[in-house]
């Protein structure tokens, strides 16, 4: 049970740089008035947020450019993405996620 | 406690079930990688309980067991936690007039789950009641740090055995495609905000490809938000 002191020291920098980006703006903007403008932009960020982390995870394999067969991930996205879809339930969906990747990694298609 | 507080906490909690189930198997994968990599139990315990941000935990992994420079380490985090800012911006206009303590509470374990929950449960108009996020916040928090304590066990037991993380790390891909789609039916253009969303995750792997590295992310999300609104106001005037 031991704690390296540069560890500590690189894990608090993070949490630091990681903390500001989320309490920053609650505490200095909600004093202001966001424009509708503005308001409705953010309103696109969950959106586009989700479907950037969604691609920055399956178009790779091993940090390498993949899609298609080869790439488990991506073939699994697809299915997962209409159980999604039918289904509007996250825990169905992360469920078949799961066993869509795995079909997917033992049994290629290719 | 008030009644109403308390019953409130315990609704977000019990709204925030379908994320807690997800963060059990990807907070073992966590502690599993995060021993593996070399970190000691207590630094593995400390990375999810004071850091708490999902994927940069991993990278941070990565980049500490390729003796990566503290400085690249920690803009790299920067970087790929940015994204954050656009979150808390969004939750100003649902939390109007609280005290300071409670942004505080609130913003620090803000996460895209519950980011993107929240928004999808009360619409545009309609404030967030502090308990009510505070129990969604606190349920993933805690089972996060109940997965990685599973998981740097799970690990000195089998420390022999090769343990491979990978399925638990696609419950986050299948949590992010439930997210994304219950966002995407919560608004009135479905076929323009699924283009988005396209566009969003290849404009992802473009942005990475020219040399944006960990700023890929925040870069793709500020970028897209800004076609997808020009595109919407554009349709909307020329619908007048």
């Amino acid at each position: 049970m031991t704690v390296r002191p540069e560890v500590l020291i690189l894990i608090l920098s993070c949490a630091l740089v990681t903390l500001m980006p989320r309490v920053l703006p609650l505490l200095l903007l909600s004093k202001v008035e966001i424009p509708d403008g503005l308001r409705n932009w953010l309103s696109f960020v969950p959106v586009t947020a989700l479907a950037a982390l969604i691609g920055a995870e399956v178009f790779y394999v091993g940090g390498k450019f993949s899609i298609g067969l080869q790439n488990p991930g991506f073939m699994a996205t697809i299915p997962t993405l209409l159980v999604a879809l039918c289904s509007r339930n996250v825990l169905i969906t992360v469920g078949s996620g799961l066993f869509f990747f795995y079909g997917f990694s033992h049994f290629p298609l290719t | 406690m008030k009644v109403e507080t308390r019953s409130k906490f315990f609704a977000g909690l019990h709204a925030s079930l379908p994320i807690v189930i997800g963060f059990i198997g990807i907070g073992i994968a966590a502690g599993i990688v995060e021993t593996k990599a070399g970190l000691t139990p207590l630094e593995s315990v400390l990375l999810s309980s004071v850091l708490y941000a999902g994927a940069s935990q991993f990278v941070f992994a990565s980049l500490w067991s390729l003796q990566t420079d503290p400085f690249t380490l920690i803009t790299t985090v920067f970087f790929m936690n940015l994204r954050h800012l656009l979150y808390s911006t969004a939750m100003t206009t649902r939390l109007k007039k609280r005290k300071w303590y409670e942004y505080l509470g609130v913003g620090c374990q803000l996460v895209d789950e519950t980011f993107s929950l929240a928004t999808t449960k009360f619409n545009h108009q309609e404030q967030i009641h502090v308990p009510w996020m505070v129990g969604l916040n606190l349920g993933p928090y805690l089972t996060w740090n109940l997965g990685t304590l599973i998981g740097i066990w799970v690990f000195e037991l089998f420390q022999h055995a090769s343990v491979s993380t990978e399925v638990f790390s696609f419950a986050l891909v299948g949590m992010f495609c439930s997210l994304l789609v219950l966002q995407i039916v919560s608004k009135k253009e479905i076929i323009f905000y699924s283009s988005i969303a396209l566009l969003s995750a290849v404009s992802c792997v473009l942005f990475r490809k020219v040399g944006c590295g960990s700023g890929a992310l925040p870069v793709t999300i500020v970028a897209c938000s800004t076609v997808g609104y020009l595109l919407l106001n554009l349709m909307a005037r020329k619908k007048r």
